[in-house]
């Protein structure tokens, strides 16, 4: 084995060693919260007035966690009840790009500022982008 | 219990995290056991579809140390951001699969070797594009709807990298 090979392996390892706990602790914090946003409730949340229904819509997201694909058979279940197309794409966005159970994972990795920086960002943007999408396609 | 409290504050902080999740996860068995099984079911079922992803990250973690000397990466992807790193890491970003925590280690690493923040988040922003997945958003909603979305994320991604660039050093 050469000396490089040797040196990446160790490197990599020291990273698996400090990430892999915090992987597990996030894997389980996702499987305690998954059932909230299988309910009913979620649906009677949203109050058919595009602004509030967006920010509804990216504070329901954000809270979630897990398969993207969940928020898109949800979404498609939305607009079937009427809901704007702005709050479902603020929903659909805000679930894969702001995480707030990754949150603490993301702080300890990427550092405070940046991870609450972006989370916020990413907030803003998914309603930005949801009004625009209503404005568009409506 | 002094020694527990001292032995706890000098884990590392990932190990920590873990604790108080189990500690959770006890406190719920004790108030509401088969809520704490079909939890535990999930955190198998989910355990199970994200290892592939997280080992993947790993490996890739690995060959990006390898192939990738710390000149290489400076070269291409450290440094002051331009228009054709961002769009690179857009293109990366889509490619990209699995959890978004899953590829936190690997971030954190290039980010050790001066990948800027901007950059990270353009990645994690374009994640977001599941091309697999498609099909699926076509069938719900339509084509045009999943072009225009695609579009926007792309432009409101390269967007926030700039901003997080100028607001957080690295």
């Amino acid at each position: 084995m050469n000396k490089k090979f040797l040196q990446v392996y160790q490197k990599t390892q020291k990273i698996i060693i400090i990430t892999l706990p915090l992987v597990i602790g996030v894997v389980l914090l996702i499987s305690l919260l998954m059932p909230l946003l299988k309910s009913d409730w979620l649906i009677k949340l949203f109050q058919k007035n595009i602004l509030v229904d967006s920010l509804i819509g990216s504070v329901i997201g954000s809270l979630a966690a897990g398969n993207p694909i969940t928020s898109y058979i949800l979404a498609g279940e939305f607009t079937n009840l009427g809901i704007s197309l702005a709050a479902i794409v603020a929903f659909i966005l805000s679930w894969v790009t702001v995480g707030l159970v990754q949150l603490p994972a993301e702080v300890m990795m990427l550092g405070k500022r940046f991870a609450i920086l972006r989370n916020i960002l990413s907030f803003i943007s998914a309603i930005l982008i949801g009004l625009i999408m209503q404005l568009i396609l409506s | 219990m002094k020694k527990l409290k001292q032995k706890f504050s000098d884990l590392n902080i990932s190990l920590k995290f873990l604790i108080i999740v189990i500690l959770i996860y006890l406190f719920i068995l004790i108030f509401d056991f088969s809520f704490f099984i079909s939890s535990l079911n999930r955190f198998i079922i989910l355990g199970i579809k994200v290892l592939p992803s997280i080992l993947g990250a790993f490996i890739l973690i690995f060959i990006f140390n390898y192939i990738l000397s710390d000149q290489k990466i400076k070269k291409y992807l450290v440094g002051k951001s331009n228009w054709k790193k961002y769009f690179l890491v857009v293109g990366l970003g889509i490619l990209s699969s699995g959890p978004i925590y899953a590829w936190y280690p690997f971030l954190a690493d290039l980010k050790e070797q001066g990948f800027k923040n901007g950059l990270i988040s353009i990645f994690l922003y374009n994640r977001a594009i599941k091309i697999p997945f498609i099909p699926i958003i076509v069938y719900y909603f339509s084509l045009k709807f999943v072009i225009l979305l695609t579009i926007l994320m792309i432009i409101f991604s390269i967007i926030n990298g700039i901003i997080i660039n100028k607001l957080v050093k690295n």
